[in-house]
């Protein structure tokens, strides 16, 4: 299997130079193989929303390496990068980072709009996914009014809408019971399935417990802990 | 689908200003007899100046005003009149010593 | 082109999103464009009437000037001038203001020989036409003839009633006539400069249509005026001079003015130009009084021009992060733009067409009266300057467009990650 992402030497450091500076990660190497699913676990802090970000192209590391389908985005300029987060990612953020004030589809539908797709083409692949995660009927509600649960199911949707390759999920299930965790595993399970690469944060054992999940890296204060690979495991 | 309602809104205020415009060239087809008519008045009552300040010399007549007008009493004083102010010094104050040239 | 549709289309959403806000924008742009356009409309069309008209006055008008200020001129000076190669006819006029306290309007009076005839839809029309000849006239050039040689003016109303041709007989404008109620068959009383009261017989109202010319006028007999001012006889208020050669007229002024230093001759293309910089549409007090909502309009312009909010800077890092290129968030800004200016300004174009041509200029009369109390209703032909038009459609869209451009540009090519967090 072919290596769809890898870090080198990864660091992240926050407003360097500053009195609030942070290093958030230090030192990262991590490879991930095309239609692998991944879960990066580690208490609150440790650095895995970073780590994501840096995956997904939307922020650059301080130092070190960052390996997209073979191309180092780590010193690319932003209008290259756009092409290829718009290509490539699906993004779940933990604090899901919806537009406020417009309707739940238009923002899952969002992603497409500066694409030659027809609208009519984008919403009905948008109501499709919106039927799987079981909020159809909140179509047309404004975000603000949808419960914790439900924008996190409008933001998976948004990440899903464009048919990204890798699925980068920031604690997917933070806000949801044990039914619709379960039924936002499955989901990703089918699309694992479907060859999409997957990585997931998260500190919930009820994710990565899961079977499907290959590998699990463990995050400490920035570093890597630990890597656990279930297949050899088990 | 907003943006049709948007594009038709913006094509039916274009279409307007059109008509607006193709209406005001009719129009002034139109009444170009009333120009011939204020012409001819012109012309056969040798006026000058339009009618439509009246309230000082000046301002009925800019094109005959002293060369002093508008400020006839003191060559700094105050404006009295607010029409004054949207009037400017009559052109021939700037440009009567030119004739002197010939 | 789906693309842009599609941009256009969350433009769109986001944009109601704020809809008080934005509605309260537009309402302002629209206002201040429709005061701009309204302005313009209303000079160009003016001017255009004016410079129009005005080609007919006279060549020449010579005025004798005593310490400075317009004195009355001896009708002598008449023989004078006639010397000077090139001039046509030489007519005296006589006119001059009449300050009414009945109605504490202004009046302009003027006198004529008999000499002018216009043409009248009355019956009098028939018996009218006997052309005195002028004093000085050429003959061929006679003025009375030109009228009524020309076919196009049959049917034309300047004029209800006729003109006066006898003594204490009067034309009055319609400002005239409505501030003193008396119409065709009415009567008039001015006092004279001995304190007598003078009655004069109206027997013509100038046609409400041409009141931009006639609102004010009183036109009685020439011997009437002398009465009335106690002008001496061989007097006249000015002397118009017809001149052959439009290109010959500078040199008739200077040798006037060198054969009579005392005078000051006023030429034609004065009159033209006195009128084009009056209605220059730069000065103005209409312009000056929203001069304060235009400053307001550009502080807002400069608030926007200068910082994002909070929301819109993290709406820029979302929208960059789910995949949008620079270009497609800077294409969000300018849609944004020009839906907000093209809505005001094609709204503020139409307002200011219909204040300016269907109501008359109704908001700006109050300020462009003035203290005139005889002031004549706009009755405005729709000249529009296409090129002003424009001139304004660019000042105010790409200024507004690109300060919503502008500050955005800087957050649409950083890192999405930076920009979400604010
Ligand atoms: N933009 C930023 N500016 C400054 N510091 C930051 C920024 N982003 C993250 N940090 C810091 O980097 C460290 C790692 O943050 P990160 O969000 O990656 O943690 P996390 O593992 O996702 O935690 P959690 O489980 O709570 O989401 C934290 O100490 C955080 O304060
Ligand atoms: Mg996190």
């Amino acid at each position: 299997m072919d290596i769809i992402i890898k870090t080198e030497n990864v660091t992240k450091i926050f407003n360097p130079g500053m009195s609030d500076e942070v290093k958030a990660i230090t030192d990262v190497s991590i490879e991930i193989k095309r239609g692998e699913v991944v879960v990066l676990k580690g208490p609150s802090g440790s650095g895995k929303t970073t780590l994501l970000s840096l995956i997904g192209c939307i922020t650059r590391p301080t130092e070190g390496r960052v390996i997209v389908n073979g191309k180092n985005v780590a010193k690319l300029q932003e209008r290259f990068l756009t092409g290829i987060r718009q290509k490539t990612f699906g993004f779940v953020f933990q604090q899901f980072n919806l537009i406020r004030s417009i309707s739940v589809i238009e923002n899952i539908m969002l992603p497409l709009y500066p694409t030659n797709i027809k609208l009519s083409a984008i919403k009905k692949r948008a109501e499709s996914i919106m039927e799987k995660l079981g909020i159809s009927n909140k179509k047309d509600f404004k975000v603000q009014r949808l419960s914790g649960g439900e924008q996190q199911r409008a933001a998976i949707a948004r990440s899903l809408i464009n048919e990204p390759e890798i699925i980068l999920a920031d604690e997917p299930t933070a806000h949801l019971d044990t039914n619709l965790s379960e039924e936002i595993m499955r989901i990703f399970q089918r699309l694992n399935e479907d060859g999409k690469t997957i990585v997931i944060a998260t500190h919930d054992p009820f994710i990565y417990e899961r079977q499907f999940i290959q590998r699990t890296i463990e995050m400490r204060d920035g570093v890597v802990k630990n890597i656990l690979n279930k297949n050899h495991d088990v | 689908m907003k943006y049709k309602i948007f594009i038709g809104l913006i094509l039916s205020e274009i279409l307007l200003i059109l008509a607006l415009y193709v209406f005001s060239q009719m129009l002034i087809e139109r009444r170009s007899i009333e120009i011939t008519a204020k012409k001819i008045l012109v012309r056969e009552l040798m006026l000058t100046d339009l009618s439509i300040w009246t309230e000082a010399r000046y301002t009925r007549h800019p094109s005959q005003a002293d060369l002093f007008t508008p400020f006839q009493d003191f060559p700094s004083s105050v404006e009295h009149f607010p029409a004054g102010s949207i009037i400017a010094p009559p052109e021939n104050i700037k440009t009567w010593k030119s004739i002197k040239r010939y | 082109m789906e693309k842009h549709k599609k941009i256009l289309e969350y433009t769109l959403s986001s944009l109601l999103r704020r809809r008080y806000k934005n509605l309260a924008i537009i309402t302002v742009f629209s206002f201040i464009v429709a005061a701009l356009y309204s302005i313009l409309f209303l000079t160009h069309s003016l001017k255009k009437e004016a410079l129009t008209v005005l080609k007919e006055a006279p060549e020449l008008i010579v005025q004798k000037v005593s310490g400075g200020r317009h004195d009355l001129i001896p009708t002598d000076y008449m023989k004078r001038i006639q010397e000077i190669y090139g001039v046509g006819r030489i007519i005296p006029r006589y006119w001059g203001y009449y300050y009414d306290a009945i109605t504490d309007s202004n009046y302009t009076l003027m006198g004529i020989n008999g000499t002018h005839v216009l043409h009248s839809n009355s019956k009098d029309n028939e018996n009218y036409p006997s052309p005195i000849p002028l004093p000085q006239g050429e003959g061929a050039r006679g003025r009375v003839k030109d009228v009524f040689s020309d076919e196009n003016i049959k049917g034309l109303k300047l004029l209800n009633g006729r003109m006066p041709s006898n003594r204490k007989e009067c034309a009055i404008g319609k400002g005239v006539s409505d501030v003193r109620f008396t119409g065709i068959d009415g009567e008039i009383f001015l006092i004279d400069s001995k304190g007598k009261v003078l009655t004069f017989h109206v027997v013509g109202v100038f046609a409400s249509e041409s009141a931009i010319l006639t609102n004010d006028l009183i036109v009685i007999n020439k011997d009437d005026i002398l009465e009335l001012f106690g002008m001496p006889s061989d007097r006249a208020t000015d002397i118009a001079v017809e001149v052959y050669n439009e290109l010959e007229i500078p040199f008739v002024a200077s040798k006037i003015r060198e054969i009579l230093p005392d005078t000051r001759p006023i030429m034609k293309g004065e009159i033209i130009r006195t009128y084009e910089t009056l209605f220059n549409w730069r000065s103005g007090v209409i312009f000056t009084m929203f001069l304060g909502a235009l400053l307001a309009f550009c502080i807002l312009a400069w608030d926007k021009a200068t910082g994002l909010s909070a929301e819109e800077r993290q709406e820029i890092g979302i929208l960059k992060a789910i995949g949008w290129e620079t270009g497609d968030v800077l294409e969000l800004k300018f849609w944004e733009g020009i839906v907000i200016s093209f809505t005001s300004i094609l709204t503020g174009m139409i307002i200011a067409y219909i204040h300016i041509f269907f109501l008359g200029a109704s908001l700006f009369a109050p300020v462009l009266r003035g203290w005139s109390v005889l002031f004549p209703p706009f009755r405005l032909i729709p000249y529009v300057d296409l090129y002003q038009v424009f001139v304004v459609l660019f000042l105010t869209v790409i200024p507004y467009v690109a300060s919503t451009i502008i500050p955005s540009w800087k957050a649409a090519i950083t890192d999405p990650d930076t920009v979400m967090r604010g």
